[in-house]
């Protein structure tokens, strides 16, 4: 079972109608799910009626390992809008997923971020917030 | 572009505005007299402007009361252009749609003007929150995500681990479009110097970018008319030639993009601009490149080929890339110190610069640099996902 960490959030989670299933799964079922594709065989993100390598409609959600590499990071220390700052440094990663796909994240527990290693291996660590009724993906090096 | 057009079109007019704080004005306003400005640079009258482009549409701010769509600035000028443009998002479109609208018969004169009242207004480029709810818009504001900074952070700091690139590099980048701001009285950062170690002493606001590392919003406007060379040679200001042109547009999300993708927008349309003009990175002088960041400068000519993206270093010095320097980039100060008008800002400067109207900061007039034959400009939207690249060339 995934990590489950609980926080408070800076913002409502807002998503399309295309890629709910992805948040309502990870916090109903605190699952990792990605969009793929029967025909192609490859996964995609985010969820899409067609399948961004081969373009068959033949996509469903199929369950995923939550593990990659980091491919950047950055950490956030100023307020571009004031419902921000007391939640201040956040930092925030892209991580290429061992399905393929390259994802989005908050990065936890990473200690100085000037020395976090590029390419790091990564697991998803799912950050619910109560309040705002809402989980997204955290990612914390192995 | 098809190489049968090469030097067909020109630029023949650029209109300016009273530029950086500039406090009591619409953004309507700037349009209106950004327009004007250049229809009288290019000695033509309102009339004649049967193509008309509005950049591109931002929200409003406080001092606005309308989007500033093209309905409404083609009102106040009382015009009645065969072709009205403009987008709602980034996407460079705007000279393809100037140069098709002239070739397929329908326009004549197409004017391109940006405007905005950003700095009185405090754009503050977090689009992924509403200006007046603080609602999100999209799922990146729940991970702290909101800021166009924060998606340029991310493109930069993979590429000091691809390339090695970093602050020192960013450093020499910033200080040099601020020596060229320093010649021009219209930028914004005029009379205001900025060494290596003032850029390095301000913090991070989302490493690894610091403050310096990003334009600012300004108030106020920039134009410029394009039509045919054949037109242009009747006009009075020297054509400025549209050698070559290209576009592309990237796949990826901001925060996904790969630095040094081979076929990131810049690289293709890039490569499309120079096939087209029939010349290569050596042959051109100088370059106007679209500076939201720092890092965008050393992305986009490491894309067209200037220089091995792993030596960047070598090529993006002060001394090089600064006033006198082998390589001037962004000779006005570019976005990043003279002034934010977007595209316009690195075109306006080529077409002042090749029709030798730059004052202190004239190439072949300041001590140690000539005038470039051909200067290459960049325009890239999105983070970094469109582009449209331009040569040109002085008329004869």
């Amino acid at each position: 079972m995934t990590q489950v960490l609980k926080v408070k959030l800076p913002f409502d989670l807002r998503t399309s109608s295309d890629n709910a299933v992805f948040y309502n799964t990870a916090h109903e079922e605190q699952k990792f799910i990605l969009p793929y594709c029967n025909s192609c065989d490859k996964y995609f993100w985010p969820g899409a009626v067609i399948c961004q390598h081969c373009g068959s409609n033949d996509v469903e959600w199929k369950e995923a390992s939550g593990h990659g590499k980091i491919y950047s990071h950055v950490e956030g220390r100023f307020a571009f809008h004031p419902d921000i700052k007391e939640y201040l440094p956040i930092a925030i990663c892209s991580v290429t997923l061992d399905e393929g796909p390259r994802v989005f994240g908050r990065l936890i527990n990473y200690g100085e971020i000037e020395k976090v290693p590029y390419d790091a291996p990564v697991h998803v660590v799912w950050l619910q917030d109560d309040e705002r009724g809402c989980t997204i993906m955290g990612w914390e090096m192995d | 572009m098809s190489t049968d057009l090469r030097n067909k079109y020109s630029i023949v007019g650029v209109g300016y505005t009273p530029q950086g704080k500039v406090p009591g004005r619409s953004a309507a306003s700037f349009y209106l007299e950004a327009t004007m400005n250049a229809i009288n640079d290019a000695g033509l009258t309102k009339d004649d402007i049967d193509g008309l482009i509005l950049y591109r549409d931002f929200p409003i701010l406080p001092g606005d009361a309308f989007h500033h769509t093209g309905n409404v600035i083609t009102y106040s000028l009382g015009i009645r252009p065969k072709f009205l443009s403009q987008e709602a998002y980034c996407y460079r479109t705007n000279i393809n749609k100037a140069i098709g609208a002239i070739e397929n018969g329908t326009c004549k004169y197409v004017l391109i003007v940006f405007a905005e009242s950003g700095r009185t207004g405090h754009r503050t480029w977090t689009d992924e929150i509403d200006l007046f709810s603080s609602k999100p818009y999209d799922e990146y504001a729940a991970y702290g995500n909101i800021s166009a900074f924060t998606n340029y952070a991310m493109f930069a700091s993979r590429a000091m681990h691809d390339y090695g690139t970093g602050p020192d590099i960013w450093a020499e980048i910033a200080v040099a479009h601020r020596q060229w701001a320093n010649l021009n009285p219209n930028a914004i950062h005029y009379k205001r110097p900025l060494t290596k170690e003032d850029y390095m002493a301000t913090p991070c606001l989302s490493w690894p970018f610091r403050a310096l590392d990003a334009t600012a919003s300004t108030d106020g406007g920039r134009a410029i008319i394009i039509t045919t060379t054949e037109r242009a040679k009747e006009l009075k200001n020297p054509p400025i030639m549209i050698r070559g042109y290209g576009s592309a547009n990237d796949t990826a999300k901001g925060w996904q993009l790969t630095p040094g993708d081979p076929a990131s927008s810049a690289a293709i349309a890039g490569r499309d601009a120079f096939e087209m003009a029939g010349l290569g990175p050596k042959d051109i002088g100088a370059a106007q490149i679209y500076d939201c960041y720092t890092y965008t400068v050393e992305a986009t000519l490491g894309d067209y080929g200037f220089f091995d993206k792993k030596n960047a270093r070598d090529f993006l010095t002060v001394e090089n890339i600064g006033p006198g320097g082998a390589f001037p980039v962004n000779t006005s100060g570019g976005l990043l110190s003279e002034g934010y008008y977007m595209g316009m800002t690195p075109i306006s400067e080529a077409v002042m610069q090749l029709s030798g109207r730059c004052g202190d900061r004239q190439l072949g007039v300041l001590p140690g640099t000539k005038l470039p034959e051909f200067m290459i400009v960049s325009d890239n939207g999105g983070f970094y996902q469109s582009n449209e690249t331009l040569i040109l060339e002085r008329g004869k």
